[in-house]
């Protein structure tokens, strides 16, 4: 039950990592998709990637590509996360599992984790 | 003022004179010529006639002479028959010899008249009889024969040779007496025709002059005012040289003649320095502007005048001077032409145009830095609001378990004044995508029904505080292609509008599809708005009520309406103030959106 939030903003990535854990559920947190990359490659792999577009270093597109070309990644469900308005398009575009709206809904958030990653343990 | 233009007019009366007025010189000079020649005429018969008469005279006096002298040889020789003193016989002799040479000068004074000069033949031949018997009386007296020159005397020969004479001499006196009172009257009706001519001549010729006279001061009053015209038109126009308000040359073929001060200080020069015959008329051109100047020149012989145009010239100092520049030939009467052209100094207006258009472009970046400062302040904000709203969102989960219901509410209240907050930078957003034509749509087919029944589900909470009863008249579904969460947004903006302006009054939705579009109403009894400002609060940051009264930055109403035709619908609104309002949507239901009505804006 593990979710990577890739964010740069760190206030949002701690709050999200600090609500996914209040629920039961295990959060890692990386800056960048370089971040992100390493995390999955030297961690337990997540049952799902919350993944930001814009930041700085490596982007959500090169991060995703990135992901793609490793068999062993390729195929972890990402959920985009995103101020763009245009949010549902980009997911289309990368072939995502979900999109989430920055600034997101607390429980729209929660239910796109239970849909990919089984109710919390604890309710 | 007749201008002669006809050689052949101006060889007979002196350029510039008036018709009438020549007319009445001639007239005048005829009249004298014919008064000077009647006058001739009559003075002559007058001074021939006066001759004839004097010749007259002479005949008369002369016939008077001779009958006298016949007469006085006729006394002498009485006087010799009656004392035979011989001193009677000189007389006698001396009239006798006078007669033949009286008579001979008779005949020559009437050698023009043959009635006249046959009755002279006549008295030559009695005188002669006469003569000879006063001789042939003497000569019986002296011999002494009384008797026989008694007898004689009393014979009738003698009496009637003597009223023979007697009675010639009467007929030559009443004949030159006719003669005389002829000539008479004749010189009489010539000195009154004289007279007559005279009289009529010289009304005629006081008429013409009177009639000079009145041409001559018309023509004066005439030439007076038109000189007067073409001074005072000439003093306008070197009123406007001298204005110096432009620039103006004058020039020939060989180059520039004359210019106003205006233009010399433009082109650098000083008037006491300045010497017009070193300059062309192009000869000021900035080289890159001098094709202008050869069509100028070429519109000048085609046409005489040459549309103004904008050209730089170099002054003497080699600084540049922006000018408007137009020419056109005048016709001065001369045989070359000569243009006049003027040369107006753009440099002031070349400044303010610039100064324009800085304070344009400045306006144009401070309205771009505004919109980008919009966007970027919109989602520099939202960052932190996320986070915010996640962090009370979890707080309040927190709260749940720890039964503090003052707690609970206050994070309650806190969690709905994030949202309000994220809600207002959305807007703030959306205005940016919009300004800079960059609102996104992602249309997929929808219930329009099922969406507005959602949204008022939705709003159930609010609108039981707010005192309105919601109620939504819609079909089964009315189905279409849009954004849905972009209507989402319209139908929450249109019934928190409803809601707000409307509190504690019913407020009824209505769907429905007509055709190929779809009609969405929200219909309020709230205050209404004023037809003036029923187009006005479509209009970003507009508002019809007063801020201090209503919350909010006018911004629903515009982004709605900007959604609305992002989607190539329509939206309007009825109302009458203090009687509610209906906004009413129509929205083409097929695959509208964006591929069919691009929404840029700039």
């Amino acid at each position: 039950m593990r979710v990577l939030i890739i964010e740069d903003d760190e206030a949002i990535s701690e709050a999200i990592a600090s609500l996914l854990e209040d629920c039961g559920y295990s959060a890692v947190r990386a800056a960048d998709g370089r971040g992100g990359l390493e995390a999955l490659r030297s961690g337990t792999k997540p049952s799902l990637i919350l993944l930001d577009m814009a930041m700085p270093g490596m982007n959500g597109w090169r991060f995703r590509e990135e992901q793609m070309k490793d068999p062993g990644l390729a195929e972890i469900p990402v959920v985009v996360f995103t101020a763009d308005s245009g949010a549902e398009e980009r997911a289309r575009e990368l072939g995502a599992a979900g999109w989430l709206r920055k600034p997101v809904d607390p429980l729209r958030l929660l239910s796109t984790i239970e849909k990919h990653c089984g109710p919390p343990p604890e309710g | 003022m007749n201008v002669e233009t006809t050689a052949s007019r101006s060889r007979w009366r002196p350029r510039g004179m008036d018709l009438r007025l020549a007319i009445a010189i001639c007239l005048t000079f005829g009249a004298l010529a014919l008064l000077v020649a009647a006058t001739w005429v009559n003075t002559f018969r007058l001074l021939g006639d006066a001759a004839k008469v004097d010749h007259t005279r002479e005949v008369i006096g002369e016939l008077e002479s001779t009958f006298s002298t016949v007469k006085d040889a006729e006394t002498a020789e009485r006087g010799f028959l009656l004392t035979s003193e011989d001193a009677y016989l000189e007389p006698f002799r001396l009239a006798a010899g006078q007669l033949p040479r009286r008579i001979e000068r008779l005949l020559a004074l009437t050698a023009d008249n043959e009635t006249q000069r046959a009755r002279v033949d006549r008295f030559r031949q009695l005188a002669s009889e006469w003569v000879e018997q006063l001789g042939k009386r003497i000569d019986l007296a002296r011999a002494g024969k009384r008797d026989a020159v008694l007898a004689l005397i009393a014979s009738s020969t003698n009496r009637r040779t003597m009223d023979a004479l007697s009675g010639v001499v009467a007929e030559m006196r009443a004949e030159e007496g006719k003669l005389l009172a002829a000539r008479d009257r004749r010189s009489k009706d010539t000195v009154r025709s004289l007279l007559t001519t005279l009289a009529i001549g010289a009304v005629l010729l006081f008429g013409f002059l009177f009639l000079i006279w009145y041409l001559v001061r018309a023509d004066l009053t005439r030439r007076n005012r038109s000189e007067a015209e073409i001074r005072a038109r000439e003093a306008r126009i070197r009123r406007l040289l001298n204005a110096n308000l432009i620039g103006v040359l004058f020039s020939d073929d060989a180059g520039v003649t004359d210019a106003n001060d205006a233009f010399i200080s433009m082109a650098g020069y000083e008037r006491e320095t300045w010497n017009p015959r070193q300059h062309t008329l192009f000869g000021f051109t900035a080289p890159e502007f001098r094709t202008l100047d050869e069509s100028c020149e070429n519109e000048l012989r085609e046409r005489g005048t040459c549309r103004p145009y904008q050209k730089e010239i170099l002054r003497r100092d080699g600084t540049r001077v922006p000018v408007l520049f137009g020419s056109t030939s005048v016709d001065m009467g001369g045989g070359t032409p000569v243009r006049a052209s003027f040369v107006v100094d753009l440099s002031e207006l070349k400044r303010v145009e610039a100064e324009r258009n800085r304070l344009y472009e400045e306006a144009r970046d401070a309205v771009k830095a505004r919109d980008s400062f919009l966007s970027v302040a919109g989602h520099e904000i939202r960052s932190p609001l996320a986070a915010l709203n996640l962090l009370v969102y979890q707080l309040s989960r927190q709260m749940r378990g720890v039964g503090n219901a003052r707690a609970t509410d206050l994070v309650h209240r806190c969690e709905k004044q994030v949202l309000r907050l994220i809600r207002l930078t959305d807007e703030l957003l959306d205005v940016s995508r919009i300004t800079a034509g960059t609102l996104h749509l992602d249309p997929e087919e929808m219930d329009l029904a099922q969406l507005a029944r959602d949204v008022v589900e939705r709003f159930e909470e609010n609108a039981r505080r707010a005192g309105c009863k919601l109620s939504v008249t819609a079909g089964e579904s009315v189905v279409g292609f849009w954004d849905r969460s972009r209507l989402d947004q319209v139908i929450t903006n249109l019934l928190t509008n409803a809601m707000k302006f409307g509190a504690g009054q019913p407020v009824e939705i209505g769907v429905c599809a007509r055709g190929d579009v779809a009609q969405f109403t929200v219909e309020d009894r709230g205050i209404g708005i004023h037809d003036a400002d029923q187009r006005r609060i479509f209009d970003r940051f507009e508002r019809a009520v007063s801020k201090e009264t209503y919350a909010g930055m006018g911004l629903g109403l515009w982004i709605t309406r900007e959604i609305v035709e992002a989607h190539g619908g329509k939206v309007g609104v009825e109302s009458r103030p203090g009687a509610g309002a209906t906004f009413r949507l129509t929205l083409p239901r097929g695959q509208g959106g964006e591929s069919e009505s691009p929404h840029h804006r700039g």
